[in-house]
């Protein structure tokens, strides 16, 4: 009985349009990894970036998209002002201070020496970088992208 | 879409094809630990022999183990994402197990990964109680200006107003509030006051800025108790993301030339220096509007400025930063030389500043406590002449803060600090000169200050900010100016509301503030020793974002505005058209108004930014309530932005309208228009990037080639007023020659006299 709940809320969740990805923990990364070889989406924004908010409210939040993150990817955000370290794959990262960004943010998400919010990068399962995106990925080019991962 | 990335394809192999028992003889095997500088291992580190296919990661321990490797010499490499490569020569013999260990440096230098750039990146509030607008450089780029004064007429509620048809000096109003009441920062320090604001906001060069943030309405406690207009904070570009060396030179169909050059290097291993340099030219005068007067002031102008940073342990901050502005300005009679400088025969308004500011921030070496230490200090020289009257003053300020930031309970984000501003003034005017008038007594102001403001985060939906300030001013006593600021948002932030109050306290200058009160046109009276103006204000802000299944993204920004001010001291320009009066207002000033902003990103990568502010500033006094000169009830502004993507070509339409403005007369009989007419000054800019390095950039400026009307200096022909005849009380009589009673006046100004430009420019960049 109680499965056959489990069920059935679990197809109630699948069918509300309202989707998000869950992000994890930087620090989670390492075990779940070991766990599991997965790729890895990370996507970095500040909180004043108003196509970081479009690509999280209209491209993340999309079902497939938000789906297809869950299930194949660990997915992480940065927030390249943040002012805490941190550590990612075991090296730490100071965080941001007035001279610059996150170290993890600059280290990944730089395009040319410049900084375009959002920018959006996926690793691959050997923990490579495969893609980088300065700029909005649209729910087009993340099928694409899907696509060529296959 | 091909894989970007194909630099690291082959080790994707590595993985997938373990090596077939071959004939090589004995095979041995190699492991190691992958550690890292600090002695901590490396987890998942790819180890491969190089031309091979052979290979392993390291596991969550850091450890690898590479079997069925034939005897033979080899090079090994560790590498991972964070780190440097590294590489090492082994030797294998038959049978053996082989141990490498390998310590991975920190790799510094950025991932330069292959990427793709779209045209949707970057601009929007921060996440503060405090409504804070932020505009990146690019925005400004939008509509390309020399300097920071001209750029913000891109943002709606604020306008850069001249002041002057002659020496076009100007000040930023910000919701209808005039430059006093705005408080302009540079990298959050008070950098630009008194004199400064009136010839200093045209040496900022525009290409100084990595972003500007603007508050309308009461900033914070931390910002002291002038800034209860608006705060603009030029915040300066961030050594990391300053490209190695740039250039960018433009020129317009006026020959107004700008040039920006930029250079980034390393002092020794712990410091790098940023250094800009902005020269601006205008030196070619022009008359189209035949009234005798140079359209537009003559300006020949340098700024140097420079930005040292050092590293420190634990990331802490360091920074100095140090600026110079020479400027040589003039505007008058289109026969003006130099030589008649001061004279009554040519009229002339000629300005020589000299200015320098050094300042810093300096992070204190305390562990776990975050204690900043910022510093200014700045001179500033004007030494001018309008027509036969001299103004020559001197102003330093010194100002320094310390705040301590500390998180008393997770809730309770607490700012503490303490600041002191010392400001010495002196000039050639009765203002500084002792009440007997008998000798020279410049101002010396001392300025301490404690405040203290608490961050209170209720829950995820409620944020409230409260701050309290005590200043000490050593002529005008005790200012308290408390501030409050709340935030609700909801959840996933679409809707936000902001509602803030706070007080003012303003010790006017009126010679280093009120550029009319030096144009020699008109006597300066003061009928009362004035007092420091007070003001109340209270700022509604709603912010609601949508967003489409076609993903379209539409933020709207509506606020609602109210400041009352008792004590306003206002410049009297109607009583006597010869005089400026100033006198503490015994009614009230009030400004009020409304103001929205949209925005809106289609997919497609048209952005389009529009703005409109409806506002009323009134005085009252017991004679009745009257419009504030030189306001507007309504702006907007716009600015469209879209790529053809085919030809990487960005097209940026920017303009603003304005609605009538009252205007100064001199008198009943003055034959010019009380109000200007609704006016729209729009823009149209092409920028085309080449390749990397290079990007030229063009368009037309004041595309409906708008100019205010041809009579805005009065008597432009008798500049010294010498065929004008007055009565006893000093007021202009009609005469045949003058039937207007009119004086010399050029204070009747609401737009740069200057139409239709083209422009054009290049960009050289070297990352």
């Amino acid at each position: 009985m109680k499965q056959l709940l489990l069920i059935f809320q679990f197809f109630l969740l699948s069918l509300a349009a309202f989707a998000q990805v869950d992000w994890i923990n930087f620090e989670e990364v390492t075990t779940q990894l070991a766990e599991k070889k997965k790729p890895i989406v990370l996507f970095i924004h500040t909180d004043w970036c108003k196509i970081c908010k479009m690509q999280e409210e209209t491209v993340f939040s999309d079902e497939i998209v938000a789906k297809q993150i869950n299930n194949q990817f660990y997915a992480l955000k940065l927030n390249a002002e943040e002012k805490q370290s941190l550590t990612f794959l075991g090296r730490t990262y100071a965080g941001a201070t007035a001279n610059r960004y996150h170290e993890l943010a600059e280290y990944l998400g730089k395009s040319n020496k410049e900084f375009y919010f959002p920018t959006l990068i996926i690793l691959n399962e050997q923990l490579e970088v495969v893609y980088k995106k300065a700029g909005l990925v649209s729910k087009e080019e993340w099928a694409e992208w899907m696509e060529e991962m296959k | 879409m091909p894989f970007r990335n194909a630099l690291h394809l082959h080790l994707i192999f590595l993985f997938a094809i373990i090596p077939p028992q071959q004939v090589f003889g004995q095979l041995g095997t190699i492991s190691g630990t992958v550690f890292q500088e600090n002695g901590e291992v490396v987890p998942f580190a790819n180890v491969y022999l190089s031309n091979t296919n052979w290979g392993a990661a390291s596991d969550e321990n850091g450890q690898f183990k590479i079997n069925n490797i034939p005897p033979g010499e080899y090079q090994i490499h560790a590498q991972f994402i964070g780190f440097s490569r590294q590489s090492k020569s082994i030797a294998l013999s038959e049978n053996q197990n082989l141990t490498v260990n390998f310590e991975l440096q920190y790799s510094n230098l950025d991932l330069e990964e292959v990427v793709i750039t779209g045209t949707m990146k970057e601009m929007s509030k921060k996440n503060s109680p405090v409504p804070v607008e932020v505009y990146t450089a690019k925005y400004f780029a939008n509509n390309k200006n020399p300097s920071v004064f001209e750029s913000l007429q891109n943002v709606n509620g604020v306008r850069p107003q001249l002041n002057c048809s002659v020496c076009n000096t100007g000040d930023i109003h910000i919701n209808g509030l005039e430059g006093p009441y705005t408080m302009v920062l540079i990298d959050g320090m008070p950098i630009v006051s008194g004199l400064s604001t009136v010839y200093g906001l045209t040496g900022i060069p525009a290409s100084l800025i990595e972003q500007v943030e603007i508050v309308k309405g009461p900033a914070s406690t931390l910002y002291g108790s002038e800034a209860v207009g608006g705060l603009i904070n030029v915040i300066t570009k961030k050594p990391s993301t300053a490209p190695l060396f740039s250039a960018d030179v433009f020129t317009t169909s006026w020959l107004e030339t700008n040039a920006d050059i930029g250079a980034k290097f390393h002092l020794g291993k712990k410091a790098s220096s940023l250094l800009g340099v902005n020269y601006f030219k205008y030196s070619d005068p022009l008359d189209l509007n035949n009234d005798g007067f140079t359209d537009i002031t003559l300006q020949d102008r340098i700024s140097l400025f420079n930005k040292i940073s050092f590293d420190r342990k634990d990331n802490r901050i360091f920074n100095i930063g140090m600026r110079y502005v020479y400027e040589d300005r003039w505007g008058g009679e289109m026969n003006w030389r130099p030589a008649f400088r001061g004279g009554d025969s040519i009229y002339g308004e000629s300005i020589y500043t000299n200015r320098w500011e050094v300042f810093g921030n300096y992070q204190l070496p305390i562990v776990d406590e975050n204690f900043n230490l910022q510093f200014s200090a700045n001179g500033h020289h004007q030494n001018s002449v309008y027509g036969t009257d001299r103004y020559i003053a001197d102003q330093r300020i010194a100002f320094s803060q310390l705040t301590w930031n500390k998180k008393w309970t997770p809730s309770n984000d607490v700012l503490l600090g303490v600041a002191y501003r010392y400001t010495y003034y002196d000039d050639n005017t009765v203002a500084t000169y002792a009440a007997d008038s008998s000798r020279n007594s410049p101002s010396y102001i001392h300025l301490p200050g404690l405040f203290i403001q608490d961050q209170v985060t209720i829950n995820e939906f409620n944020t409230l900010l409260l701050g309290l300030r005590y200043d000490h001013n050593n002529i005008h006593g005790n200012i308290f100016s408390p501030r409050i600021n709340y935030k609700w948002n909801s959840k996933k932030e679409k809707t936000i509301i902001r509602l803030s109050a706070g007080n003012g306290f303003r010790v006017a200058n009126i010679f280093t503030e009120d550029h009319a009160a030096l144009t020699g046109a008109r006597e300066v009276v003061f009928t009362e020793k004035l007092q420091p103006e007070q003001s109340v204000n209270v700022n509604l802000n709603v912010v609601q974002k949508f967003y489409t299944k076609n993903q379209t993204y539409v933020n709207l920004d509506g606020s609602i505005f109210y400041t009352f001010f008792s004590n306003r001291i206002v410049p009297d320009y109607e009583i006597n058209p010869n005089q400026i009066i100033y006198a503490n207002l015994d009614g009230q000033a009030i400004s009020k108004g409304v103001s929205l902003n949209a925005d809106i990103v289609w997919h497609s990568g048209v952005k389009i930014m529009g703005g409109a502010t409806l506002m009323d500033v009134t005085i009252e006094e017991n004679d009745g309530k009257q419009r504030q000169l030189l306001t507007e009830n309504f702006t907007g502004v716009w600015s469209i932005e879209y790529t053809i993507l085919p030809y990487n070509l960005t097209i940026n339409y920017t303009g603003n309208v304005y609605s009538p403005m009252r205007l100064p007369l001199l008198g009943d009989l003055d034959n010019r228009s009380e109000y200007s007419p609704w006016f729209s000054i729009q823009n149209i800019q092409l920028t085309k990037p080449i390749n990397d390095q290079w990007s030229v950039y063009g368009g037309v400026k004041n595309l409906l080639n708008f100019t205010p009307a041809r009579n805005s200096i009065a008597r432009s022909f008798d500049p010294f007023d010498k065929n004008v005849q007055f009565d006893a009380n000093g007021n202009a009589v009609p005469t045949p020659e003058n039937p207007n009673a009119l004086t010399f006046d050029p204070s009747y100004v609401y737009a740069a006299n200057q139409g239709i430009r083209g422009f054009i420019g290049i960009k050289y960049t070297l990352k």
